[in-house]
């Protein structure tokens, strides 16, 4: 039935149809569910810890690339220095450890908090600009951020270039710094943090939001033209990729306790990047899925010196190859496929009317 | 006192001028790739890198004057390559698109110079020749920053020269403004587009090469310069050559002087302003595109 | 309904309009602009809806001074725009776009206004895969939805057949009718203006040449030694 009709239906529903409905959304969320809670028991499985903490470590190279993939779709603008907002949430985090004396709990509550805070002020400032401006002072963001970290005067604040160690008494979540450094400790927290971003991205794409931002990107000015506030939806779809990006730089420093100006170089944002790219931008999970092709394409060729390498060429590579990505590939070929089975139905819709 | 302050005031004003001889060279290239191809090469940090590395064992293996005048040509070689596997074939994608591939790009280059040359810092000496220091003002100052000032506002002068006083000068100048109307009247855009790529690349070698004796060559070079000179450029004018020629002289004389007053203000000064630039006037300062 | 006083938009040195002053006073009316080119036609409707702001003079819709509103806020307040250039939103199926624009402005009947329009054949297709004429009549569509009390239409018909010129204008006559829109039409094909508009205001070089009933226009000698030539 075509979206006309489906249209004037609606003002017809039927109890039927609004149970129809609603069964197939519970449906869906029971799935999810499961999935979710058999994930957690992945440790199980894999009882090797080399190879878990492989993923953990793509989990936390998907949740910022799932953060530069939901920007890149819902805005068209692509963070070319997502480093700023991962590797800052990881300062912020690490210095209020170990300079304010604070503990994990409210540690981490203020690298979340205040990562947003400081992306509802960039994001008011920078989100009206063009893509390639945007690109690049994004990127001026994050080399800004390791200048400012390196400054010989904040080294009392920020440890300079040695970076900051930290370690936290008392528990987060019921985890304590011994748990959490380890894999199988860890991997409750990652798996949990990937599914509520995953969550939270798909809802908001799905939403009303996403539907005025995508149409926003598509033509502004029409938008405008049509009565809507363009600059709102935007800052805060800017707002919550950052937000993204900042759970990702907490994760780091839970699990690491380290923060070090290596999490603020050009490499850092661009493995993210070339993971978004990779896994492609037309879907939420796309750029988990490149994070994971990634970390295991690292593994196998080896060294962390052949990572930013890999990097590099994958950008290249994907730019050219795959201009939609390894998920948009996967989806253009499943639409092709799917594409006679679509015309018959088509077809029997214009022979009814 | 007053005569040391003078002193120091003049040094560091010096300082100030060098650092800029070095960026308006870089940002020029970055200017005429970026106001003829319309792209934004985020390379040019990472290839200038290159030509300090090249420079260091060009350097090492005969002297600093076959370094001054074979690595220029090396990363015009660079350009070619650039201009045949990247930005053509890539023509008729978007801006964006070109741009993550010089990002990319950007990324290699740095794990390949890791690669060959490893992660320790390297100093290259400035030659024999220059490696004293002349009076400046009463004052002692090294003779090779003098000479890195009189190549790098020399190679900007020629290059202006170049662009308003010759043929191809004016074709680029056309095709920068008006693309479509230059085609149509002739001008090979292609062609032109090669002979920009290489010149911006070699520029790119050249500052590489300057930069030597005065910077630390180590890893990290190419991602600041990057910032540094895309700073510039916006400021100038994406594609304006005498405004980046300015931009870049106020840049140093910022970065110097406000390293005196606070190494804070000093390091966020110039992305400050660049936040300024491309939000209230996203043209820059300068006169339009490439002139 | 509207009224425009003394409007002029100047460009450097050019001046693109001078001193117009035109006004619209019934509802449900379609009123034609026409003019040669660089008459200021374009200008005037970008004027009146914000997209450019005017050197100087007033806009006013029902009375109220709008002139220093935004874009957005006119249009809230019922005053929309089509474009010459067709502008609507690629890559988002029709009905989408339609129903999201709904959604916000309040549309108590997009059905009826879907096949008015005659797209109800194209309400699934991607906006930018349809065909030019049907892709003319959504950028119309999205500047009809939500009840505006006035529409600027911006040469409706650019890139359109004579004969898909006229089926346009009888849409949107019948639109205007049905809906109590009062329509100003910039426009090219003077016999269509001239056979559809109730009245209509002549331009020329920024300034207005005539105004009124289109058998009056027709005559004025103005008109026609800029615009009509031999023709009327």
């Amino acid at each position: 039935m075509g979206a006309l009709q489906g249209l004037a239906a609606d003002r017809r529903m039927t109890p039927q149809t609004a149970k129809a409905r609603s069964a197939g959304v519970l449906k869906t969320v029971a799935v999810a569910g499961a999935l979710i809670v058999l994930g957690l028991f992945a440790p199980m499985a894999i009882k090797s810890p080399y190879y878990l903490g492989l993923l953990i470590n793509a989990i936390l190279l998907a949740i910022s690339a799932v953060s530069i993939g939901f920007l890149a779709q819902q805005s068209g603008l692509m963070m070319f220095g997502a480093a700023a907002f991962t590797g800052g949430a990881t300062y912020l985090y690490a210095i209020a450890i170990t300079r304010f004396g604070w503990g994990v709990m409210a540690a981490s509550a203020f690298a979340l908090l205040a990562s947003t805070l400081f992306c509802v002020l960039i994001g008011a400032l920078i989100v009206r600009a063009r893509p390639l401006p945007f690109a690049m002072l994004t990127l001026a963001l994050a080399q800004m951020l390791r200048s400012i970290v390196l400054i010989t005067d904040f080294r009392p604040l920020t440890g300079g270039d040695d970076g900051l160690a930290l370690s936290f008494e008392g528990a987060f979540f019921g985890f304590s710094q011994a748990q959490l450094s380890k894999p199988e400790g860890f991997w409750p927290v990652a798996w949990l943090a990937l599914c509520g971003v995953l969550a939270l991205a798909w809802a908001v794409g799905r939403s009303r939001t996403g539907k005025v931002l995508r149409a926003i990107k598509a033509n502004e000015e029409r938008m405008r033209f049509s009565g809507f506030d363009t600059y709102t939806p935007r800052v805060l779809a800017f707002t919550l990729a950052g937000f993204i990006a900042a759970v990702s730089g907490l994760l780091t420093g839970l699990y690491t306790a380290f923060a070090s100006p290596e999490l603020l170089d050009f490499s850092t944002g661009g493995n993210a990047l070339v993971s978004t790219l990779i896994g492609g931008v037309g879907t939420v999970g796309g750029p988990a899925l490149g994070a994971l092709l990634f970390v295991v394409g690292q593994d196998q060729f080896g060294g962390a010196g052949n990572l930013e390498l890999l990097t590099g060429i994958g950008v290249v590579l994907v730019i050219f190859v795959f201009p939609n990505g390894v998920m948009g590939f996967i989806r253009s070929g499943v639409a092709r496929l799917g594409a006679p089975v679509r015309r018959a139905q088509h077809g029997d819709d214009h022979a009814a009317r | 006192m007053t005569a040391f302050l003078h002193a120091m005031s003049i040094a560091q004003f010096a300082n100030a001028l060098a650092l800029a001889s070095l960026l308006t060279i870089l940002a020029s290239g970055l200017a005429l790739i970026f106001g003829l191809r319309d792209v934004m090469n985020f390379a040019h940090g990472a290839m200038f890198m290159l030509g300090a590395y090249l420079a260091y064992t060009i350097s090492g293996l005969f002297n600093f004057w076959a370094a001054l005048a074979i690595v220029p040509m090396l990363l015009a070689l660079f350009g070619v390559a650039l201009e045949y596997s990247v930005i053509r074939p890539l023509q008729n994608r978007s801006q964006m698109d070109v741009a993550l591939v010089t990002f990319g790009l950007a990324l290699i280059l740095s794990q390949l110079v890791i690669k060959i040359w490893g992660t320790a810092p390297l100093s290259l000496p400035a030659p024999a020749s220059l490696a004293g220091s002349i009076d400046l003002f009463g004052r002692p100052y090294p003779s090779y920053r003098i000479f890195l000032m009189v190549v790098g506002f020399g190679t900007c002068a020629a290059l202006a020269g170049w662009l308003k006083y010759t043929r191809s000068g004016m074709h680029v100048r056309a095709v920068s403004q008006h693309p479509a109307v230059a085609r149509i009247l002739g001008v090979n855009t292609d062609r032109l587009g090669l002979l920009i790529v290489c010149m911006g690349s070699g520029l790119a070698g050249l500052a590489g090469v300057l930069a030597g004796p005065y910077l630390s060559v180590d890893p990290a070079l190419g991602a600041s310069i990057l910032i540094n000179c895309l700073i510039v450029v916006v400021i100038g004018g994406l594609g304006s050559i005498g405004g980046a020629m300015a931009a870049a002289v106020a840049y140093g004389l910022i970065q110097v002087l406000g390293s005196l007053l606070s190494p804070t203000l000093a390091v966020m000064a110039p992305y400050l302003l660049l936040l300024f630039v491309l939000l209230w006037r996203p043209q820059g300062f300068g006169r339009g595109r490439v002139g | 309904m509207l009224r425009v006083e003394d409007l002029s938009v100047t460009y450097g040195s050019v001046r693109a309009l001078d001193s117009v002053t035109l006004e619209v006073r019934r509802r449900g009316a379609l009123h034609g602009i026409i003019g040669p080119n660089g008459a200021g036609k374009s200008t005037l409707m970008d004027a009146i809806t914000g997209r450019r702001r005017p050197t100087c003079g007033r806009v006013f819709v029902n009375g109220r001074d709008i002139t220093a509103l935004s874009v957005a806020r006119r249009r809230q307040l019922g005053m929309s725009r089509s474009f010459q250039r067709t502008s609507i939103f690629p890559g988002i199926r029709v009905g989408e776009q339609l129903e999201l624009v709904a959604s916000h402005l309040g549309e108590h009947d997009l059905v009826g206004l879907v096949e008015t329009l005659g797209l109800a054949r194209v309400y699934d297709e991607v906006a930018d895969k349809i065909a030019y004429g049907d892709q003319r009549r959504v950028d119309i569509a999205l500047a009809l939805v939500g009840q505006p009390s006035l529409m600027l239409l911006d040469e409706p018909a650019a890139g359109l057949s004579t004969a898909e010129t006229i089926t346009l204008f009888e849409h949107l006559a019948a639109v205007v009718r049905d809906r109590n829109v009062t329509a100003l039409v910039v426009e090219h094909d003077v016999d269509a203006v001239f056979r559809f508009c109730d009245t209509i205001t002549a331009l020329d070089l920024g300034r207005v040449l005539a105004d009124g009933a289109p058998a009056d226009v027709r005559k004025d000698p103005r008109v026609i030694a800029a615009y009509l030539g031999t023709a009327a």
